[in-house]
């Protein structure tokens, strides 16, 4: 009995040893981008004075808050945008609202919206929808 | 009473003397360390490994260790971790108990108190290198658009001294067998190349351990 006793424990102890060795902690960088799983309008088709409300939804897998950029083409104004000139940066509802412009000259067109989701450390991901305008 | 109590020590000395100068003792080691402040209780760690000492005289001797530890970290000590990973290498632990792995190569010098033919309490301060690996996996996902390229080094070597109590028991002519408890304190090295006050270092790390340890002797 005792003549086993010595070898299990040398046994055992070269097996805590050896795994801790071999053991290894997985690190992930906390550098990794936003991820934007759908931009969705509503509605998607609007009319002369019509509104639509654009949505994102993202997340970020760093757990980092989010902002958000938006862009309107083709005669798309955005709600709160003061200047007019399409762009609104940095804002933190992942909603917005855009407008049909009333002096757009093509009234039968198609007009999008970029968004992009940013985690304000340099990662961002950005998608388009389309709106659809009619008279 | 009090005479008679200074020659038997006196003799216990002499006796002492006799049996511990000139020999060299070489043996193995088995701690734990205790946790505490840098030492998690989440995992169990261990250290093994040799160590070699050359009595000089009666009292003092110099050797060297050669020991292997796992050490678990705590709580605070992996959060101040991951701090230091995040704000140097751009990178996060997964999950918890984290552990790491250093190999001691350390210089010593004993001092022995023998108190009689069998018991010989003393004191051991070393110093020297501990060789640190810090056991990482680092994985780059997709997405991931900023990372830090060869600055992720998982093995680099710190300073670091120990200071150690123990007693020894003379079991037989050749072989001692005692407990030990030590209280390494390695300097980390981890400095990051940013931050006001060094609030993205890495902080040194401590270890109490207890241990036994059985040695050999010859003159």
């Amino acid at each position: 009995m005792r003549k086993r006793a010595w070898p299990t424990a040398v046994l055992l102890l070269v097996s805590v040893l050896g795994t801790g060795a071999c053991r290894k902690y997985v690190t992930e960088p906390v550098t990794r981008s936003p991820v934007i799983s759908s931009v969705v309008a509503f509605p998607a088709v609007i009319g002369p004075g019509d509104s639509t409300m654009v949505t994102i939804s993202a997340i970020d897998p760093d757990g980092d808050p989010l902002v958000y950029d938006w862009f309107a083409y083709n005669g798309l104004l955005i709600k709160g945008d003061r200047l007019g000139d399409g762009y609104l940066y940095n804002t933190h509802s992942p909603s917005m609202i855009f407008y049909r412009s009333t002096t757009w000259p093509n009234p039968n067109d198609t007009a999008f919206v970029w968004c992009d989701a940013r985690d304000g450390k340099g990662g961002s991901d950005g998608r388009r929808v389309l709106i659809f305008l009619k008279n | 009473m009090p005479i008679r109590i200074l020659m038997l020590t006196a003799a216990c000395l002499a006796f002492a003397a006799r049996a511990e100068a000139g020999t060299t003792w070489v043996g193995a080691q088995l701690q734990f360390p205790v946790p505490a402040s840098d030492i998690g209780d989440r995992q169990l760690g261990v250290g093994a490994g040799v160590t070699l000492t050359k009595m000089t005289n009666t009292h003092v001797g110099f050797g060297a260790d050669l020991i292997y530890h796992y050490w678990p970290a705590s709580t605070g000590y992996e959060s101040a971790f991951d701090h230091y990973l995040r704000s140097t290498r751009l990178e996060a632990l997964q999950g918890s108990a984290w552990a790491f792995t250093a190999f001691q190569v350390t210089g010593h010098v004993k001092l022995v108190a023998p108190l009689g033919q069998r018991y010989a309490p003393w004191v051991q301060i070393g110093a020297g290198g501990y060789r640190l690996n810090l056991n990482l996996d680092e994985q780059r996902p997709g997405g991931t658009y900023a990372w830090v390229e060869g600055g992720s080094s998982n093995i680099s070597v710190a300073f670091g001294g120990y200071g150690a109590l123990g007693l020894d028991f003379h079991a037989s002519a050749p072989l001692v067998v005692g407990l030990d408890a030590t209280f390494h304190y390695v300097w980390s090295g981890q400095k990051s190349t940013w931050g006001w006050g060094g609030v993205n270092d890495l902080p040194d790390f401590s270890a109490l351990t207890v241990g036994a340890h059985v040695l050999f002797g010859w003159n």
